[in-house]
C-alpha cells in the first residue's frame, strides 16, 4: 500500500500541471481548473484500487478531467477558450522569448484558434500536452483517425494564418 | 510513395510523420521522398514552425506551467484519505492463523530435514537370534545431490497471472503490435523488456505497468552502433518487374493509382505480419496447458480473438483486392502462423515493391494465394 501510494503520488505530481493547463485551455478559471484536477485525481486514486483499474491512468485522468471541465464550462456558459486577441497581455510582452513571435503572427494564430471547433481545439491542446493520437481518442471518445483529421485541419488553419 | 514518385505527401501524412504516428514502412517511405524533394522538406519545416509557434503562444496565453493563482495545491496527504483501518481481528482467527503457519513451517522444516538427512536403514540386530525381515529393494546408488529447495506452494511463485496482466496492459496500449516490447518467458518472474523505445512511449508503458505491482519493466537502450568498415560496393541487383503491373495500370488508369493500390496491399501485409507475430508470442507464453484460471484464460482468449479477427480482416482485404489476379485454386497448406505471414509479406514486397525473388510470376501468384488461404482459415 505504501509503495502504491508512492507511485500514485509520483503520477499526481507528474501530471497535475499538464491536466490543469489543459483545463485552462478549455477556458476554465484557475480555481475551477484546480478543483477539477484534484477531483479527477481523487477518482483515479479510488479507481486504481478497484477490481478493474484503468490500463492507461494518464489517459483516464484526462478523460475524467475533460468531462468534468465540459460540465463546468456548460454550467457557466463560457463562450470561448481564449481571450480577445486585442487584449492579450502577450502583445505587450517584450521578453526575448516572445520576440520570436511577432505581434502580427500571434494575432493571426489566436484568430485562427478562435475559428477552430471545440473538438479541434481539444485535440490540439491534448497533443500539446504530449498525448498520443490513441490517448487523445480515448480521452475524447472518438476514433484515432478522427483525431488525425481534427489535428490536420487545425494545423492547416494555423499554418495558413502564419504563411498565407 | 517512393523517392522516384511524383506523389507528394499530403498534410495529414506530414503531421502524422512529425508526431511519430506513421508505421515504420510509411515513415521510411516518407523519409526517402523527403530526401529528394525540396518542396516537401520546406512544407514540413513550415508545419514544424507552426507547431513551435503555437506552443510558445499557448504557454504564454495560458500561463503555461504557472501554479494556479490564489489557492495552493493541496498536499497529497490532505487530498487523499489515509488507507482504511483493517477490521478488528477476532481472537480465534489469530489462533487459527498461527496454527496454520506453525503447521506450514513444520512441514517445510521437515521436508528440508528429510531431504538433507535421509532416514537410515535399520541395522541388523546384534543378537544372534535370527530375525527374518522382508527384503527391501536395494538402495539405488545416487550421486550426491545439492540440498533440495524448500518447497513453496506453486501458486505463490507462478508469474503466470502477472504475465497475463502484462499481456493485457500491453495489448490495451497497442504495444503488442510490432513495438520492441516483449514479455520475457520465464517460470519465475513477470518481466517486460523494451529495447530502444522512444522516451515518451517508454514512459507511457512503464507507467501503465507500474500500476500492477510485481511486473518488472526493463528498458535497454541500444548501444550506438559503430560504423562498420566500408565494404566494397556490391553491384545493384536488378529489380524484378512488379507483378500484375500491366494489368493494374490498365485497370486503375495511372501509375499513382497503381502505387496507391500497392501501398494499401503492403500496409495490409504489414498488419498481418504484426498480428501473426502477436498471436505466436501469446501462444508461446500461454500454451493450452498453461495453468491459468478461467478468468485469466478468458483474458488471453479475448486478446487472441482480437488479433485473429484483425488478421483475418486484412487477409480478406488483400484477397478481395487481388482476386482478379490470383489463381482461383491453389494447393492447401496445413497450418498458418507467423512464418507464413512473414513469407507472405516477403512475397508481396517482391510482387509490389520490386524486391528480388527467385520465383516466376505464376509461381509467385500461386504461392501468395496458398498463403492467403491458409491465413484466412
Amino acid at each position: 500500500m505504501i509503495a502504491f501510494r508512492a507511485q500514485f503520488e509520483a503520477l499526481y505530481h507528474q501530471h497535475q500541471t499538464e491536466v490543469y493547463r489543459y483545463l485552462r485551455s478549455m477556458g476554465l478559471s484557475p480555481p475551477d481548473a484546480q478543483e477539477i484536477v484534484q477531483e479527477a485525481f481523487l477518482r483515479l486514486f479510488q479507481t486504481l484500487q478497484s477490481a478493474s483499474p484503468p490500463v492507461n491512468p494518464r489517459a483516464w485522468v484526462y478523460r475524467v478531467a475533460h468531462n468534468l471541465g465540459v460540465d463546468e464550462r456548460d454550467r457557466r456558459f463560457i463562450p470561448d477558450e481564449l481571450p480577445d486577441p486585442d487584449r492579450l497581455p502577450l502583445l505587450d510582452d517584450q521578453t526575448p522569448e516572445l520576440l520570436l513571435i511577432s505581434k502580427e503572427n500571434a494575432r493571426r494564430l489566436v484568430e485562427a484558434w478562435l475559428t477552430l471547433s471545440k473538438q479541434q481545439r481539444a485535440c490540439l491542446s491534448l497533443r500539446a500536452e504530449g498525448l498520443r493520437y490513441r490517448e487523445i481518442a480515448e480521452v475524447l471518445t472518438i476514433s484515432t483517425p478522427t483525431v488525425g483529421e481534427f489535428l490536420q485541419r487545425a494545423m492547416k488553419r494555423m499554418r495558413e494564418a502564419l504563411y498565407d | 510513395m517512393t523517392s522516384n514518385s511524383p506523389a507528394h505527401p499530403d498534410e495529414s501524412l506530414s503531421l502524422r510523420y512529425l508526431d511519430g504516428e506513421l508505421t515504420g514502412r510509411e515513415a521510411s517511405e516518407l523519409r526517402r521522398h523527403l530526401d529528394g524533394c525540396w518542396q516537401c522538406r520546406r512544407n514540413l519545416m513550415e508545419l514544424q514552425t507552426t507547431i513551435n509557434t503555437y506552443l510558445r503562444l499557448r504557454e504564454k496565453v495560458l500561463g503555461a506551467a504557472d501554479p494556479p493563482t490564489g489557492i495552493p495545491w493541496l498536499p497529497f496527504d490532505q487530498l487523499y484519505p489515509p488507507p482504511a483501518t483493517p477490521p478488528p481481528v477476532r481472537w480465534w482467527n489469530v489462533w487459527k492463523l498461527a496454527a496454520m503457519s506453525a503447521a506450514l513451517v513444520l512441514t517445510l522444516l521437515a521436508s528440508v530435514y528429510l531431504a538433507r538427512n535421509p532416514v537410515p536403514k535399520p541395522r541388523q540386530p546384534a543378537s544372534p537370534v535370527a530375525v527374518t525381515l522382508p527384503r527391501a529393494a536395494p538402495p539405488r546408488s545416487r550421486p550426491p545431490s545439492p540440498p533440495a529447495p524448500v518447497p513453496v506452494p506453486e501458486a505463490a511463485l507462478s508469474p503466470l497471472p502477472l504475465q497475463v496482466r502484462a499481456a493485457q496492459i500491453l495489448h490495451e496500449l497497442g504495444a503488442d503490435l510490432g513495438e520492441p516490447v516483449v514479455i520475457v518467458p520465464s517460470a519465475t518472474q513477470a518481466l517486460v523488456r523494451a529495447n530502444g523505445l522512444d522516451p515518451r512511449r517508454r514512459q507511457t508503458i512503464a507507467a501503465a505497468l507500474a500500476i500492477q505491482p510485481g511486473i518488472e519493466f526493463q528498458n535497454i537502450d541500444p548501444v550506438a552502433s559503430v560504423p562498420a568498415a566500408a565494404s566494397p560496393p556490391t553491384p545493384a541487383q536488378p529489380l524484378r518487374p512488379k507483378l500484375f503491373h500491366a494489368q493494374l495500370l490498365n485497370r486503375l488508369g495511372s501509375p499513382a493509382a497503381v502505387e496507391s493500390f500497392a501501398n494499401a496491399i503492403l500496409d495490409d501485409s504489414d498488419s498481418i505480419a504484426v498480428r501473426a507475430h502477436a498471436l505466436s508470442t501469446l501462444a508461446e507464453l500461454f500454451p493450452p496447458d498453461a495453468r491459468l484460471t478461467a478468468s485469466e484464460r478468458a483474458i488471453v482468449n479475448t486478446i487472441l480473438a482480437t488479433h485473429r479477427a484483425t488478421l483475418r480482416r486484412h487477409v480478406q482485404s488483400i484477397r478481395n483486392q487481388l482476386r482478379p489476379f490470383l489463381p482461383a485454386a491453389a494447393p492447401a497448406e496445413n497450418a498458418a502462423g507467423a512464418a507464413q505471414a512473414g513469407e507472405l509479406d516477403r512475397l508481396l514486397n517482391a510482387a509490389f515493391a520490386g524486391a528480388p525473388l527467385a520465383l516466376s510470376d505464376p509461381e509467385l501468384a500461386v504461392r501468395i494465394q496458398t498463403l492467403l488461404q491458409a491465413l484466412d482459415e
